[in-house]
């Protein structure tokens, strides 16, 4: 009797701890991200890098700002395209633009699309598409905290995908839209409101 | 008479010339999803019930005042309209689906107009033998001095194998 109740006990420990497994496999493997953007819309030749964040600045997500000093921005070496989320699913990064000329840069972001598209809606993506214009004065640097997140409840969508695409188009509004157009969509990036 | 018959010819311009942006609504379905789209004009009443959705035997309930066809949207510069889509599955089947976010061409129009859509990170149910809607808010905010143009918002359908612990 004792012999077979504990084949019984084995076999049930086997059996959850391949359950256990095989939700671990699942919610354990996290695709790569791709962010890529468009470039060239109206005849731009304004870039975006990408950064990794000073560890001080892990929480300041959205947080933007322009910047003559260049070891003001909160960054910390360069990050690739393509590059894996941290281990919680989670990656907070810096978006940076350069204006080297001598007149005020303006540029928004279409929203983005997501490829796969299975993958939307496992994907959270706190970036800088929001209806706005940005400003960059001359010679300043524009940075702004961004923030991606695969939420755990929501990875059973991923189960086959390796790699995420997000793609913005980077739209460069020209000196005359900012300021009669578009002038109520500047954000100001004091208080994070419109101007 | 003459100046009689210039009013109606400008009375007959005014919905096509120059006057309206139109947005072309595309969408993209996987085959295991075998829907029809219909997308109607709402009366502004239904502002109210703004990215709220459902499930219908009849269009009719939505009490649509017209149809825009091949999902070509036209609005007035500086307009805006509550749109009524309509998912129609053609196999009569239940099914669970979501949105991919929109893709806008040409992306120089994207600060020109604001669509209040589907694709907010959201799944929804395809009841057995009903309609499912939604009603949508699509506005434009150009002015009239502004050149006419015709914007392509893209979606891409996805099918929901839902797993059974979620509820």
């Amino acid at each position: 009797m004792m012999k077979w109740f504990l084949i019984l006990q084995v076999i049930l420990v086997l059996k959850v701890e391949a359950k256990v497994s095989a939700v671990t496999q699942t919610t354990n493997f996290l695709p790569k991200i791709r962010i890529d953007f468009i470039y060239g819309v109206n005849k731009s030749n304004t870039t975006v890098e990408l950064y990794e964040v000073a560890p001080e600045f892990i929480f300041s997500i959205a947080k933007t700002s322009v910047t003559r000093n260049k070891d003001k921005i909160p960054i910390g070496s360069p990050l690739s395209k393509v590059f894996p989320l941290d281990k919680d699913g989670s990656k907070t990064f810096v978006m940076v633009v350069r204006n080297d000329t001598e007149k005020a840069k303006y540029f928004t972001a279409v929203p983005h699309t997501v490829s796969p598209p299975e993958a939307s809606l496992g994907v959270i993506f706190e970036c800088l598409c929001n209806h706005h214009v940005y400003e960059i004065p001359p010679h300043m640097i524009w940075y702004r905290i961004v923030h991606i997140e695969l939420p755990k409840d929501q990875r059973e969508t991923l189960r086959n995908v390796k790699e995420i695409t997000l793609t913005h188009q980077f739209i460069e509004v020209s000196a005359k839209d900012a300021a009669t157009k578009y002038k109520t969509l500047i954000y100001n990036t004091d208080d994070g409101m419109r101007k | 008479m003459r100046f009689f018959i210039y009013k109606i010819f400008l009375l007959l311009m005014i919905p096509t010339a120059g006057f309206c942006t139109t947005y072309q609504l595309q969408w993209e379905f996987p085959k295991e999803l075998d829907f029809d789209v219909r997308v109607f004009e709402l009366s502004p009443v239904y502002e109210r019930k703004l990215s709220t959705n459902g499930d219908i035997i009849d269009v009719n309930q939505l009490t649509p005042l017209r149809e825009f066809k091949n999902g070509k949207v036209e609005i007035s510069k500086g307009g805006a309209k509550i749109l009524g889509l309509v998912f129609i599955s053609r196999s009569k089947e239940e099914a669970d689906f979501y949105v991919a976010p929109h893709s806008t061409e040409p992306g120089a129009s994207t600060l020109d107009f604001k669509f209040t859509c589907l694709c907010y990170h959201h799944a929804y149910h395809m009841k057995k033998g009903f309609m499912w809607y939604r009603i949508l808010k699509l506005s434009d905010i150009t002015t009239a001095d502004e050149p006419v143009k015709t914007v392509y918002l893209k979606h891409k359908v996805v099918l929901w194998n839902k797993p059974a612990k979620v509820h």
